[in-house]
C-alpha cells in the first residue's frame, strides 16, 4: 500500500513536471529556454516510462532525445540567435509563473482523478497492464521488423548526408 | 503496475499533444514550432508505451524506436534547412518564408 501511494506521488510529479515544461516549450518566447524545458519534459516523460516499467523506451528518451536532439537544437539555436518575435496573441496574464504552476498541478491532478473515476467506472481489470521482457522487444525488432530496423540505418545516413549538403556554404 | 497509470498515461499523452499543437499555431519562430512538433512526437511515443504495456505487444515498445529515430533524422535535416534560411533571409520567422505561397 506504501509503495502504491509513493508510485502515485512520484506519477503525480512527474506528469505536473512534463505539463509545465510542455507549456512553457509551446508558450514561451524565449527559445533557449525553450529547449531547457523541453528537456526538462523529455527528462519527466523518461521518468514516466521507467514508472509504468519500460526501461528501454526510457533508455532511448534520455540517449536520443534528452542527449542528442535537443543538444542539436541548443546548438542551432545558439548558432542562429534569432530575434525574439512578438506572438500575435499576447497573454493577458501578468503573472504567469505561479498561475502556470497551479494549472500543471491542477492538470495533473484532474487527470488522475479522471484516470480513478475511469476505473471505477470500468473496472480494473480493462486497464489491466500485461508485462513483456525487454529480450521479447529486442527479439521481435530483429525477427519480424527486420527490415525497418534496417532501413531506418539508410534513413540516418540519408539524414547526415542531407543536413551536410544543406548546409554547407556553396 | 497499478492499472490507473494506463488511463492517465493516454490523458497525459493527450494533454501534451494538445499543447504541441497550440505550440505550432501559437508561434511564428521556426524553431519553437520545431520544439512543438517534438512534443508530440513525444505525446505519440508516450501512448504508444502505454498501449503497448496495455496490450502485452512488444511492437509498440520496438515502434518507439522507429518514432525517435525519424524524430532525429527530421531533427538534423529540419535545422540545417533553418540554418540554410537564416543565412539567406538572417531570420527564421516562417511568415517570412512565402514564396510557394502563390
Amino acid at each position: 500500500m506504501k509503495l502504491i501511494s509513493l508510485q502515485y506521488a512520484f506519477y503525480a510529479f512527474l506528469a505536473t513536471m512534463a505539463i509545465l515544461s510542455a507549456a512553457y516549450v509551446a508558450f514561451s518566447r524565449k527559445t533557449v529556454y525553450a529547449v531547457l524545458a523541453l528537456v526538462v519534459t523529455m527528462l519527466s516523460l523518461a521518468g514516466i516510462f521507467l514508472l509504468i516499467q519500460s526501461p528501454f523506451a526510457a533508455l532511448i528518451q534520455v540517449f536520443v532525445y534528452a542527449g542528442a536532439i535537443l543538444v542539436l537544437f541548443l546548438y542551432v539555436i545558439m548558432l542562429l540567435n534569432p530575434r525574439q518575435t512578438d506572438v500575435t496573441i499576447r497573454s493577458m496574464v501578468e503573472h504567469r509563473g505561479p498561475m502556470l504552476v497551479v494549472a500543471g498541478v491542477l492538470t495533473a491532478s484532474f487527470f488522475f482523478l479522471t484516470a480513478k473515476w475511469l476505473i471505477t467506472v470500468y473496472g480494473a481489470d480493462e486497464f489491466q497492464f500485461k508485462e513483456f521482457s525487454l529480450i521479447e522487444v529486442a527479439s521481435r525488432l530483429l525477427s519480424d521488423y527486420l527490415l525497418p530496423f534496417e532501413l531506418t540505418s539508410i534513413l540516418l545516413l540519408m539524414a547526415i548526408i542531407g543536413a551536410v549538403l544543406i548546409a554547407k556554404r556553396n | 503496475m497499478d492499472p490507473v497509470f494506463f488511463p492517465a498515461n493516454l490523458l497525459l499523452s493527450l494533454a501534451i499533444f494538445s499543447l504541441g499543437v497550440m505550440g505550432v499555431l501559437w508561434h511564428r519562430n521556426a524553431l519553437s514550432v520545431f520544439m512543438s512538433i517534438e512534443l508530440m512526437l513525444n505525446a505519440g511515443n508516450l501512448a504508444l508505451i502505454s498501449f503497448a504495456q496495455r496490450f502485452g505487444d512488444s511492437a509498440g515498445a520496438g515502434l518507439v524506436l522507429f518514432v525517435m529515430t525519424v524524430a532525429a533524422a527530421e531533427a538534423g535535416v529540419g535545422l540545417a534547412i533553418f540554418i540554410r534560411l537564416y543565412r539567406q533571409r538572417s531570420t527564421v520567422e516562417l511568415d517570412k518564408a512565402d514564396e510557394l505561397q502563390g
